[in-house]
């Protein structure tokens, strides 16, 4: 059995109703569409010390929000972005609406999504090989208001999937976002940092390093002993991020964190933002280059 | 007089797989299936099995021991082979589809009853002057059989068993796998079939050897026994079929019941060039279909459009829908996407002469009130089923997909990807399942093949390490070099010999000393370390 809405309206009525609908929605929720307000407008990431650099206390809906990765090849696997960006999805699909993945190299993995809490039976995945008919999909998903977001990923099986982003498209995609009120989520490799964009907020995935120091403290686990033993770090994901451009945030702001990999949770890693205010010498800066390119 | 044709698919059971799994063409496949007293028994084999020795109704044991005799010393043993169950309701729902197909060429089409299944039966009676003559019609049939990829064997005769023993036995190609020209007898005829093995008159195999033991090989031959004789031996199933095979005893079969198709068409009065006037004529033929669809208070999935054009072959249009519907106004604006992707349309070099437009795939509708106020508009389907046809027209249907887990241990296999528009669509069952355990147990990107890492191993490394489980101290990836900091693992994953090759891995969650995370394993056959993914 197939369900369908049969009620049929013509533009005109359907136009009328929607106006109505929002004029209700206005007068019931007026007082928590003052700006005023202390509630948080957007959609909160789950970690206080984002929100604060985010000028709505969260993520605001109809918005593209980036990340970039480090790397020049196009490839943004690896660095936890991925991570970031569906725990986001996660959030904002809580409303309801449908994840739209765009994965032209089909490297997308749902399993992931899933134990992130998504429910399959809400992703949606497409693929393609032609450049243009991508971007027109993802145009219209983020145009569509059943979608909650959209996702999409830079990939070296693709080297100018959202690497070379015409900056038209781009601009309909913020757009479509808009009118959608949908998120676009999208990875790409940080050379892209200088072009210009029309994404709301940038974030920049930074390369940590780890000295020999800490390799030796933490050290490779050959036997690993009874969970209970196992200390916090042993569970901890580090992520360094750095906030390149946000309307209203808090633009050059530098966040360490850790993804909790029990919970799925993100936490702010107080000893390494300890560690960054320290005075450095500039020696020290040189070795932490993230990796060398030997190709 | 009768005429019936029987279409053959040669080893049907691997000709349907290797359709739906292309990439199992050139593999050692081997179909088993489980007799309650003979244990695990081959059922159908590949052409590249069959060069190994390995036969239907030989035990599965034997053709593993074959498969891997044929293995030491030879390219053979790098590749892979799959053993597979038998699965004998997908063949036949197979062959039910392609009789549905073939319904422009014949009303009656049945599935052959013997077991396991592989032909399908056609009542011609009276429609080979409608294609010109029989063979026109018979070329029509196999072409549209070729271009789906089938291999066939095609013959025409007076009674159900004259055409199966002619498609079965009556041709010269070889092993089965390569195509004969079809067979189509006139008037039936003893001198045609006396030449034919007992096994082209459809009987049991058990009763076919004693035959042969007894020497009586060919049709001709058992035709000189008197009846009597052979019915007190063997029951009537031989005088049966005999006289089935010439006619002397009437034999009917069990036509597929015909899809529920809605269909309408116009000859037009004079060839048109004018899109919007082709367009109009689609949108009217659109309108009827729909009205007949209203009526039932049924829907439809697909819908065909069919222009056929002055010197030229017809234009097929189709259009797969997410929510099944019979409203012109959700299927137009997908026509017109359609026909805007076709450079043919654009210029109209050749006139169209006459439209058809039909509908597949039809469902009852349930009707439901919409809602004024509650409406959450992000769980607005219909909105989602636009937007997702509106995809698969642009994308294609089968590049529009929801994903499910399938039992499997194997990464690579245990996730299916489906079709959400179409009627092959599936619509994806609302998962219920917790998160348990480790978030980070599977990355978030996977490579769909796993690449080889070329790890570089240090002297203090080997001197520490190498001992325990050699996992490499640093790897090189797209031009850039990787250390290993820590490491998560290992998770042993292994697959059963019946998925095709078996498959050992030790898969490590690594961290490197730029903070980048990746799923490598170990092929605990080869020993080589691969790159699987990125957390």
């Amino acid at each position: 059995m197939i369900t369908t809405n049969t009620h049929e309206t013509t533009n005109g009525s359907q136009q009328t109703i929607a106006l109505l609908k929002r004029q209700i929605r206005q007068v019931e929720l007026g007082h928590l569409l003052q700006p005023d307000h202390s509630l948080p407008r957007g959609i909160t990431s789950g970690l206080a010390a984002i929100d604060q650099v985010l000028p709505e206390r969260g993520y605001s809906r109809g918005t593209l929000i980036e990340w970039l990765v480090p790397g020049s090849s196009g490839q943004t696997a690896g660095y936890g972005a991925e991570l970031l960006a569906l725990q986001l999805a996660q959030r904002a699909m809580q409303g309801g609406g449908s994840l739209v993945v765009v994965d032209p190299a089909e490297e997308f993995y749902p399993l992931a999504a899933r134990q992130l809490g998504i429910p399959l039976d809400r992703i949606v995945i497409l693929r393609g090989h032609k450049l243009e008919d991508l971007y027109w999909s993802i145009d219209q998903a983020l145009r569509c208001e059943a979608v909650a977001a959209v996702w999409c990923a830079a990939t070296s099986a693709m080297p100018s999937f959202l690497v070379d982003l015409d900056e038209r498209w781009h601009r309909r995609f913020q757009l479509s976002a808009e009118a959608g009120q949908s998120f676009g989520l999208f990875l790409r490799p940080d050379r892209v940092a200088r072009q210009p964009s029309w994404s709301d907020i940038q974030w920049r995935v930074l390369a940590t390093h780890r000295t020999s120091q800490q390799r030796s403290e933490r050290g490779l686990t050959e036997q690993t002993p009874p969970e209970s033993t196992l200390p916090d770090d042993y569970w901890a994901r580090p992520i360094s991020l750095q906030l390149l451009k946000c309307r209203g945030g808090r633009a050059g702001q530098t966040l360490h964190l850790n993804f909790d990999t029990r919970t799925g949770e993100l936490r702010s890693d107080a000893a390494r933002r300890l560690e960054s205010l320290r005075p450095r010498s500039p020696a020290a800066d040189l070795k932490t280059t993230a990796f060398s390119q030997t190709g | 007089m009768e005429r019936i044709a029987c279409i053959h698919f040669p080893q049907w059971p691997i000709q349907r797989l290797i359709g739906q799994r292309p990439e199992l063409r050139f593999q050692h496949v081997v179909l088993f299936h489980q007799h309650p007293q003979r244990g695990q028994i081959v059922v159908a084999v590949s052409p590249r099995a069959a060069l190994q020795g390995i036969r239907p109704g030989m035990p599965v044991t034997e053709a593993k021991s074959l498969l891997r005799r044929a293995a030491p010393g030879k390219p053979v043993a790098r590749e892979a082979f799959y053993l597979l169950p038998y699965e004998a309701g997908v063949d036949r729902e197979a062959l039910t589809g392609i009789a549905r197909q073939l319904d422009t060429f014949s009303p009656l089409i049945g599935i052959d009853p013997q077991e396991p299944s592989a032909s399908l039966l056609l009542d011609l009676t009276g429609l080979g002057k409608l294609f010109g003559d029989e063979a026109t019609l018979l070329r029509g049939v196999r072409e549209v059989l070729q271009g789906q990829g089938y291999v066939v064997e095609a013959a025409i005769a007076s009674t159900v068993g004259a055409a199966w023993a002619l498609a079965h036995y009556g041709m010269k190609g070889g092993d089965g796998w390569e195509e004969a020209s079809p067979l189509i007898a006139a008037d039936f005829d003893w001198r045609t079939f006396d030449t034919l093995p007992t096994t082209a008159l459809r009987i049991e195999a058990g009763v076919c050897e004693t035959l042969q033991q007894l020497g009586l090989t060919t049709i001709g031959a058992l035709r000189q026994i008197p009846a009597a004789s052979l019915t007190a031996r063997f029951g009537d199933v031989i005088a049966r079929r005999l006289h089935q095979l010439s006619g002397e005893q009437p034999e009917t079969f069990q036509a597929v019941p015909r899809a529920l198709a809605y269909h309408a068409e116009q000859v037009l009065d004079f060839p048109l060039r004018d899109q919007t006037t082709v367009l109009v004529v689609i949108e009217r033929l659109l309108e009827r279909v729909c009205r007949e669809l209203q009526r039932v208070r049924q829907g439809a999935l697909a819908w065909h459009i069919r222009l056929w054009r002055a010197e030229a072959k017809p234009l097929p249009l189709r259009v797969g829908l997410f929510q099944a519907s019979s409203q012109v106004a959700q299927i137009m604006p997908l026509v017109r996407m359609q026909l805007e992707q076709h450079a043919e349309f654009d210029g109209l070099n050749h006139p169209i002469e006459e439209v058809a437009v039909s509908a597949e795939s039809c469902v009852l509708l349930v009707e439901r009130q919409g809602e004024l106020f509650d409406e959450q508009p992000r769980t607005n389907e219909t909105a989602l089923g636009e937007l997702l046809n509106r995809l698969a027209i642009r994308l294609g249907e089968d590049r529009v997909l929801s994903a499910a887990c399938v039992s499997g241990a194997q990464p690579e296999r245990a996730v299916e990807y489906r079709p959400l528009v179409g009627p092959r669509s599936v619509r994806p069952r609302r998962s219920t399942q917790r998160l348990t355990g480790d978030v980070l147990q599977r990355p978030a990107r996977l490579l769909s093949k796993p690449l080889e890492l070329a790890p570089l191993i240090t002297a203090e490394h080997s001197r520490s390490r190498s001992a325990v489980f050699e996992m490499p101290s640093g790897f090189e990836w797209r031009g850039h070099s990787f250390q290993v900091h820590r490491s998560w693992g290992p998770e042993r994953i292994e697959t059963g010999w019946w998925q095709g090759r078996t498959v050992r891995r030790d898969y490590w969650r690594i961290e490197t000393t730029n903070g980048s995370q990746f799923w490598i394993f170990r092929d605990l056959r080869s020993r080589k370390w691969f790159l699987h993914g990125g957390f």
